[in-house]
């Protein structure tokens, strides 16, 4: 099963492969052809010269990025599943709250940066709450739709056996939330990435979103493309360990070949 | 539609309003009796004040982000619908580039706003980029799976009745691609808000993003409510509006 997988693997990566080594090899190509100044497209070999350079430079930048990232990624999936479990338990709240939140999911909360830098200044606490606002809110809807999408004859036989609230809540809901709650998670991965790079964008002390407004000012394009490269393999990291909890947790999801949509 | 219905429905808003109406009242009652400083916490009434004063500077920029939002919204539409039907043509295509696509979903797209202002310069052009980039990814990728989540059995009775691959796509593939489309198109509303904001903050030339800069260096938290408010209704304009078109589209989906 081992070699047979892997070589499936390399055949389905294969046409993705060539594509982006056609497009590095033309871009190159290009850009020393026609002469494009480095300032408007560097050539892939000058990006990699100019990242071998600011390479050092970069590191502390991105450490800080992935720290506010990964930080407010997982306070805000914390408070989500705390949110989601009162929501289910408390009629007043999933009456109240609940339709709130679904509305507020289609809010741009990175528009609530500056309040936040406002009220709390300019350290890492603001960037970690606006990082955890942008992922809050998709993880505790998935979470609050999977905790209740439990088959109503299910609790019925749990309450027959006099199970308690806590026992339905742990031995019932909370595993049969695990498919949406990583489903929002996920989403949330992404999404905290952009929210620690606005908060950046806005503060403009230090970080990957620092940095990138800096090459920016200073016309330094290939800087630009790394950074972007960079944040780009943090969006992706984050979203694979999301991917791996995921089946982790579920091991019994591996078995069907992880369809569906 | 008929009044069963109505009654339904106003019994579901009609927590959620109570709930926002007495927060409101209870800031302005709080803001007022501690004597919270404006540049704290200005009191709804006195947000509603300075909304009413830039009343003109609030519409012209609200305008043009709204013009980058929806322009580059409508683009990743019709873009990521064509990318995802040639996508059901070419297999080499789209085991080429569909992994790479859902890679990149999972990158910060806004991280290209500097880089499309080195390029396009100042204006609209860049914002509308970045507001497309952000959208295009998730419609793609969903509406590809549509188009390709048709029963197989489906298309060989097709192909045994002779159907042109026109016709399989217009009668077969199409229709069954109809949520999935959907589904991506409403994650892509209130992501183009985001995109036109984000690139509005790097280039600080025009638009809410600007308005909402310039509040935070001179603390004018009123104006930062004001600016949130608009962007919110926006998102949440753009998210009815699909929802709407979803139903229009669906109509057999309403009866659920």
């Amino acid at each position: 099963m081992k070699l047979g997988s892997g070589k499936q693997r390399l055949y389905a990566a294969g046409p993705a492969i060539i594509i982006v080594s056609v497009t590095i090899i033309a871009w190159e190509m290009i850009v020393r052809a026609f002469n494009i100044k480095p300032l408007f497209l560097p050539p892939p070999s000058l990006v990699a010269e100019n990242a071998a350079r600011f390479g050092l430079i970069l590191v502390p930048h991105i450490s800080a990025t992935l720290y506010v990232t990964v930080a407010g990624f997982i306070v805000g999936a914390l408070l989500a599943i705390a949110m989601a479990v009162l929501i289910t338990y408390s009629t007043l709240l999933r009456n109240t709250l609940l339709p709130i939140l679904l509305v507020v999911q289609s809010v741009p909360k990175q528009a609530f940066a500056p309040l936040v830098l406002v009220w709390f200044g300019y350290g890492d606490v603001p960037k970690i709450i606006i990082a955890l606002l942008v992922g809050f809110f998709p993880i505790v809807v998935d979470t609050t739709a999977g905790l209740n999408a439990v088959e109503p004859e299910l609790i019925d036989l749990a309450r027959v056996v006099q199970a308690s609230k806590m026992k339905i809540l742990w031995k019932i809901r909370l595993p049969n939330s695990l498919p949406y709650f990583f489903n929002g998670l996920k989403i949330a991965s992404a999404l905290s990435v952009v929210g620690a790079l606005v908060a950046e964008f806005l503060t403009g002390t230090y970080g990957l979103g620092y940095m990138l407004l800096n090459a920016q000012f200073h016309m330094n394009t290939a800087l630009t493309i790394t950074i972007i490269f960079v944040l780009g393999l943090i969006g992706i990291g984050l979203f694979g360990a999301a991917s791996l909890a995921e089946r982790l947790a579920m091991p019994w999801k591996r078995r069907m070949g992880g369809g569906g949509g | 539609m008929n009044f069963a219905n109505v009654k339904q429905r106003l019994h579901a808003i009609g927590p959620p309003i109570l709930v926002i109406g007495v927060a409101i009242i209870a800031w302005e009652i709080v803001v007022r009796a501690l004597n919270i400083r404006p540049i704290f916490l200005p009191a709804p009434s006195f947000v509603i004040e300075e909304a009413i004063g830039t009343r003109s500077e609030l519409l012209s920029e609200t305008l043009v982000t709204f013009y980058e939002s929806v322009t580059g919204f409508a683009i990743s539409i019709v873009t990521a619908v064509l990318v995802a039907v040639i996508f059901t043509y070419s297999q080499f295509l789209r085991r080429g580039l569909l992994p790479l696509f859902i890679l990149i979903e999972s990158t910060p797209q806004v991280a290209f706003a500097p880089l499309l202002l080195i390029w396009f310069g100042y204006g609209y052009l860049p914002k509308i980029i970045v507001a497309l980039l952000v959208c295009f990814f998730p419609i793609v990728v969903d509406t590809t799976a549509g188009l390709n989540a048709v029963e197989p059995e489906l298309l060989d009775l097709a192909r045994i009745l002779q159907a042109s691959n026109l016709k399989i796509l217009l009668k077969i593939r199409l229709p069954t691609s109809v949520p999935y489309f959907f589904n991506g198109v409403k994650t892509a509303s209130a992501l183009s808000v985001v995109g036109a904001l984000v690139a509005e903050f790097v280039a600080t030339d025009s638009g809410l993003g600007l308005l909402l800069l310039g509040a935070q260096l001179r603390f004018d938290m009123a104006m930062i409510i004001i600016c949130i408010f608009i962007l919110g209704l926006i998102g949440i304009g753009l998210y009815a509006v699909t929802s709407l078109a979803e139903r229009l589209a669906m109509p057999w989906r309403r009866q659920h």
